[in-house]
């Protein structure tokens, strides 16, 4: 499968990741200029956490081999490709237990703010032929590379 | 190979999904009293009228005939025959097998209380019959009793609360959902319960059912005293493995089927999952012990590696909750981190660097670190930062493949 | 290398073809924008920040919502991009005020007239009058800020100025008003978006007629006014038989002696004992362009105009240029890197462009003498040094029929000493209506020059006469479209009119200077017909908009009551409040209007649209007339 692989040291926590992923996930446009940074509704997928000495760690759904979100879901909601590896969320099925959240060893995962309803999911932008966050990482940190098959 | 599976929830389905991925020719045959896949865990929704039973179906629609997976609905397994490895159903068919997978799941249990298991309107909330049931019946009723305030009770009340019924709840612990919840965070569910009409009495037995001479229910005499008319009751004060075609001495039980760490039993080629080991009783530990129990039935050896059944989250009347590992201090020993604001309130209990247990309760953004943290006995103590602000960072590494492991 | 598009295709090939890095590949690796910055919600005013805004965060630290992040930013460009050509008018009038006490050389006698007319000065010498003007100019200038600037009642047009007296922007000492913008927008002093917007206007109303107008005016007394003439442009002006000196800036007064001084018969010979013809200017960014305006007067010495702000790194290339006089921008510090390869020496007469590898040889007009000498024996040096060392290749690129020399009394002049002709044209619907091109050039609305030529193409199309002036010209022209065969790529009524006047759809107005004289054509054209500005069926554009003078200009054109178009935000996405004035309120405010659009056909139409309701609410007919009638 393709992974967005992620290269620590040069992250620099300038957030073009994440206003990149709330552009391409806006309703009302995919241009940066369409993005309202004052609407809750704008969620990023990914995000920065810093650690004790403030290092930056961009934390992005793995799209995991054995993905903790989907072994809890108990919608179907969460469900894993074989072919493709991804780990897709749809929304109309889950039933806003958030197993998922509790259970996603790393964090990536929250409700949405708005509505405290659905799961804000990395979706790999949809089959976008290179995902929007590592089109705009500043710094090659981010970028996509095939990995090993999966289950 | 023939593969056998009895049940086909959690731990069933993803037996038999992982057993086909792993085995393209094997004969797969899933038997289940069910005549629907759907997750019990969700019934509450139907009650309130948000989904359909059709609407819990956690598989895809063509699941069995993509599979390729011989799919028994509707029959129970009547008896088991370890000696020539053959399950006796209910209408008499016997099916042999190569490889057995146990997972029946639990039933609901109605406590020994007077008149309770002769009332007509008494109804368990386990099975989709169940929710039949009270959807027939609640259209005559006025007033209904839960009877237990752990997440099944609480589940039903919430699914009640979009009907036109008053509802009572029973609980013998001093808060709802003792087993997950402090004394803060119940209060504040229990607060917005009361806010919503629902009328809740912790602390109190069920004593007597009182029934009217054909045996309807017309209210639940509880320890205080009282009389709480209702003309239904609820039951969730917990569940028993089904185990009835299991002849003793056969399969090893305690508290219910046991099993190693490959999810295997005693007896050779029978292995059991989910509910009906009485463990855990939580979706995510069926599904892994069921894709244990798949792989190990294929001579795919493969340990059981989570063990983890603390831990729950409750999402009612849009307040999301957490609970995971432990509740409270069990003594001084232990430190317990507070931060509240508002209607949000976490906890985090911490002994010896190593976090024991929390609650959050309000926000639960990225919060599978701390259950990680908790299950895998991460020691925290080198993480020079305030408990309630550690995240992935803190422990944050990448492997070769690109995922994401965990450095202390 | 990777490297961008230019709509000057030859340019393109040629710079493909070298290794030297210019900021077309450059381009490439900065493609990566910061969201936050593209939206201007990024706040450095203090050590709390940086501050962004996302949904999560609403505010920065101190409080401060998008609205007055973005507001700040854009008063503090606008600020920065006033005050560049506040220096610019400054450095201008000082010089005139130098050539006064020094009965130094007046070129125009009639513009030095018609500004004392304007200003009000009855003085009989000549040197004196130039030494009043220019004081009038400087005292204003130097005015606190709560002393009201004397010369905008009578530079402005008289209905605009009573709109801005109305909206209370009209401007106290100019420097003084860009000095408070700067503390305005500091930590936390304003967080009042609309008052730092109003205060953007007063700074446009400033850039606009001192930094603009009044620079073109002062030079015009000092270095020759403009005349209609056809002239070369682009690489091939570059003569190799000379020493060649690249001029880079807007100060054109800077030079106005060397530029005499190049074509004297010793300096020539300084040339001929090295083995050169001479001495030549080659024109390069604005300061070329307002020469190549004003050519008629400097045929000799200057070669021709070579390219705009993003063509000075590929000139360079060519090896053919020997030596750099540097006073402003647009001098890029990419070029540090080939003049050290093609071992050009340069000099920078204004410490405010200075750049690593220039000698500062601070300029002063008492000096002047001193300083041409000096730049002449360094251009011989560098020429000696140099020649035969580096590899020179000038490509066959540019055109020779170019019109140039267009200005607001040029023109007017060209069509018989009055707008009428033009307004027939107007009314009669054979021209639409006007288009103002102007500003820079960039590279990242499409790369360089290519929107602000793709959008040009389809407004003569739309029979919408294009003035041009900035940046924008100097890749217009190096195209063609400012030569009268480009009639042809209009639509046929104002094909029509352009074959029988000889001229070409697109009139190049010279340096970015020159949108003031724009001003004047559009402030002449209003009183001709007796009504304001924003009524005119006359758009502005600045397509390719690049820097904080840009802004400023832009500030001008608002509070002009003209409809500005723009291809890339001006980093206001951010803030509802300043988008929704700019582009929403703006048109109850002063008329104007800010659109952006990053796409030439919609852009095109939305710009015609205006045009044609303009025509409809004076009156005009709105269905063109045939091309025979």
């Amino acid at each position: 499968m393709k992974r967005i692989k992620i290269k620590q040291d040069l992250c620099m926590a300038c957030m073009n990741c994440t206003i990149a992923c709330m552009a391409e996930h806006n309703e009302q446009g995919k241009g940066i200029f369409d993005l309202d940074l004052t609407d809750l509704k704008n969620e990023s997928r990914n995000h920065i956490s810093l650690d004790s000495q403030k290092k930056p760690a961009p934390i992005f759904c793995r799209h995991c081999d054995e993905p903790e979100c989907v072994f809890t879901c108990m919608s179907g909601a969460m469900t894993k490709d074989s072919e493709t590896g991804i780990v897709s969320y749809n929304e109309d099925k889950c039933s806003s237990c958030f197993m998922c959240v509790m259970s996603c060893p790393y964090g990536v995962l929250k409700t949405d703010e708005l509505r405290n309803s659905v799961v804000i999911k990395c979706d790999v932008c949809d089959g976008r032929e290179i995902p929007r966050c590592v089109e705009n990482c500043p710094t090659g940190c981010l970028y996509v590379e095939e990995v090993g098959v999966c289950l | 190979m023939k593969y056998l599976v009895l049940g086909a929830s959690a731990a069933g389905i993803n037996c038999a999904k992982t057993i086909r991925s792993l085995d393209k020719e094997g004969e797969i045959t899933v038997v289940s009293k069910d005549d629907k896949v759907y997750s019990r865990c969700m019934l509450h929704h139907v009650v309130s009228g948000s989904r359909t039973i059709e609407n819990l179906n956690f598989v895809s629609e063509d699941f069995f005939e993509k599979l390729d997976i011989h799919w028994m609905k509707g029959k129970n397994a009547k008896k088991l025959h370890i000696e020539d490895k053959k399950v006796v159903l209910d209408d008499e068919s016997i099916l042999s097998y190569d490889k057995l997978l146990i997972a029946t799941g639990a039933s609901s249990f109605i406590p020994p209380i007077k008149n309770l298991r002769e009332g007509n309107q008494v109804v368990g909330f386990r099975d989709a019959e169940d929710v039949e049931m009270i959807l027939q019946e609640y259209s005559h009723v006025k007033d209904i009793v839960v009877l237990g305030g752990g997440l099944v009770g609480i589940d039903v009340v919430s699914g009640l609360m979009a009907k036109k019924v008053n509802i009572s709840l029973v609980e013998f612990a001093d808060r709802i959902l003792p087993l997950q919840l402090d004394k803060r965070s119940a209060t504040t569910y229990e607060d917005l319960f009361k806010d919503n009409g629902v009328h809740i009495h912790t602390g109190v037995k069920a004593e007597e059912v009182l029934l009217d001479e054909s045996n309807n229910v017309k209210g639940l005499k509880i320890s205080s005293g009282e009389v709480i008319p209702c003309e239904m009751i609820i039951v969730a004060t917990g569940v028993r493995p089904n185990l009835s075609f299991i002849s003793e001495n056969t399969v090893n039980i305690d508290k219910g089927i046991v099993v190693d760490e490959y999810c295997a039993t005693n007896i050779a080629d029978v292995f059991a999952a989910g509910d009906v080991c009485g463990t855990h009783p939580i979706w995510p530990l069926a599904v892994k012990q069921g894709i244990t129990a798949g792989h190990n039935m294929v001579g795919k050896e493969k340990k059981l590696e989570d063990h983890f059944g603390f831990r729950n989250s409750l999402n009612f009347m849009d307040l999301q909750t957490v609970s995971i590992g432990i509740i409270e201090p069990v003594d001084d020993t232990y430190e317990e981190h507070i931060e509240e604001d508002g209607i949000e309130y976490k906890k985090i209990i911490v002994k010896d660097g190593i976090i024991q247990g929390a609650i959050l309760q309000g926000d639960i953004s990225y919060c599978g670190v701390i259950t990680t943290l908790i299950k895998n006995k991460v020691d925290i103590s080198k993480v020079n930062k305030n408990v309630f602000d550690i995240n992935y960072a803190d422990f944050f590494s990448v492997a070769e493949d690109g995922s994401y492991e965990y450095v202390v | 290398m990777k490297m961008c598009n230019s709509a000057d295709v030859v340019l393109q090939e040629f710079a493909a073809g070298k290794s030297q890095e210019t900021s077309f590949n450059r381009v490439e690796k900065q493609k990566i924008k910061c969201g936050f910055g593209q939206l201007g919600v990024c706040c450095r005013l203090c050590s709390n920040g940086p501050c962004r805004i996302t949904p999560q965060a609403p505010k920065g630290v101190c409080g401060a919502t998008a609205d007055v992040i973005v507001s700040r930013n854009f008063l503090r460009a606008v600020a920065s991009g006033a005050a560049c050509y506040l220096h610019i008018v400054e450095t201008t009038a000082r010089n005139l005020k130098s050539i006064g006490q020094n009965k130094g050389k007046i070129k125009s006698e009639k513009a030095l007239n018609d500004l004392a007319n304007t200003f009000g000065i009855e003085a009989k010498d000549l040197y004196d009058k130039a030494i009043a003007v220019a004081d009038k100019v400087l005292a204003d200038l130097y005015k606190p800020r709560f002393e009201k600037m004397e010369l905008v009642e009578k530079m402005a047009y008289a209905p605009r100025y009573k709109k801005w007296k109305e909206l209370n922007i009209l401007p106290g000492g100019a420097k003084s008003e860009v000095f408070d913008a700067i503390v305005k927008t500091s930590t936390n002093l304003s967080s009042d978006p609309v008052d730092m917007l109003l205060h953007s206007l007063n700074l446009g109303i400033s850039t606009g007629l001192y930094g603009l107008t009044l620079t073109n005016l002062l030079n015009d007394v000092m270095l020759g006014e403009p005349v209609i003439r056809q002239a070369s442009v682009g690489f091939k002006v570059v003569d190799t038989n000379y020493i060649n000196i690249m001029i880079t800036g807007h100060q054109h007064s800077v030079f106005a002696h060397l530029q005499d001084r190049l074509i004297d018969d010793d300096v020539i010979e300084i040339a001929k004992s090295v083995g050169a013809k001479g001495f030549r200017l080659v024109g390069c960014t604005c300061v070329g362009q307002d020469l190549q305006l004003r050519g008629e007067h400097y045929q000799e010495v200057f070669s021709g105009h070579a390219g705009n702000n993003f063509t000075s790194e590929s000139l360079l290339t060519t090896g053919g240029i020997d030596f750099i006089v540097s006073e402003f921008n647009c001098t890029l510090p990419g070029i540090e890197p080939i003049v050290e390869e093609f071992m050009v020496d340069m000099v920078c007469l204004d410490d405010v462009a200075k750049k690593t590898s220039a000698e500062h040889i601070p300029f002063s007009k008492d000096k002047e003498v001193e300083i041409s000498q000096t730049i002449i024996e360094k251009a011989k040096d560098s020429y000696v040094k140099r020649r035969g060392n580096v590899t020179i290749d000038i490509p066959i690129h540019g055109h020779d029929d170019v019109i140039t020399g267009v200005s607001e009394k040029s023109l007017k002049g060209f069509l018989g000493g009055t707008w009428a002709p033009l307004i027939d044209l107007i009314a009669s619907g054979k021209i639409k209506g006007v288009a103002a091109i102007v500003g820079c050039s960039n590279l990242t609305a499409k790369g360089h020059d290519v929107f602000t030529v793709e959008l040009t193409k389809e407004l003569i199309k739309k029979d919408i006469l294009v003035l041009s002036a900035g940046c924008s010209s100097g890749g217009l022209e190096n195209v063609g479209l400012m030569s009268p065969k480009a009639a042809s790529l209009a639509g046929d009524s104002l094909r029509e009119v352009c074959e029988s006047l000889g001229i070409p759809p697109v009139l190049n107005f010279g340096p970015c200077l020159a949108i003031g004289r724009l001003e004047i054509v559009a402030t002449e054209l209003a009183e001709a017909l007796n009504i304001d500005i924003p009524q005119l069926p006359l758009i502005l554009s600045a397509p390719q908009w690049l820097e904080e003078q840009a802004l400023a200009d832009g500030a001008f054109g608002l509070a002009l009551g003209l409809p500005l178009h723009l291809a890339i935000s001006p980093f206001i996405g951010g803030s509802e409040v300043v988008s929704n004035v700019l582009m929403n309120a703006m048109p109850d405010i002063t008329g104007g209007q800010l659109i952006v659009n990053d796409d030439v056909i919609s852009t095109a139409d939305v710009l015609e649209k205006i045009i044609i309701e303009r025509r409809k609410s004076l009156g005009l007919a709105v269905e063109l007339v045939p091309v025979n009638a």
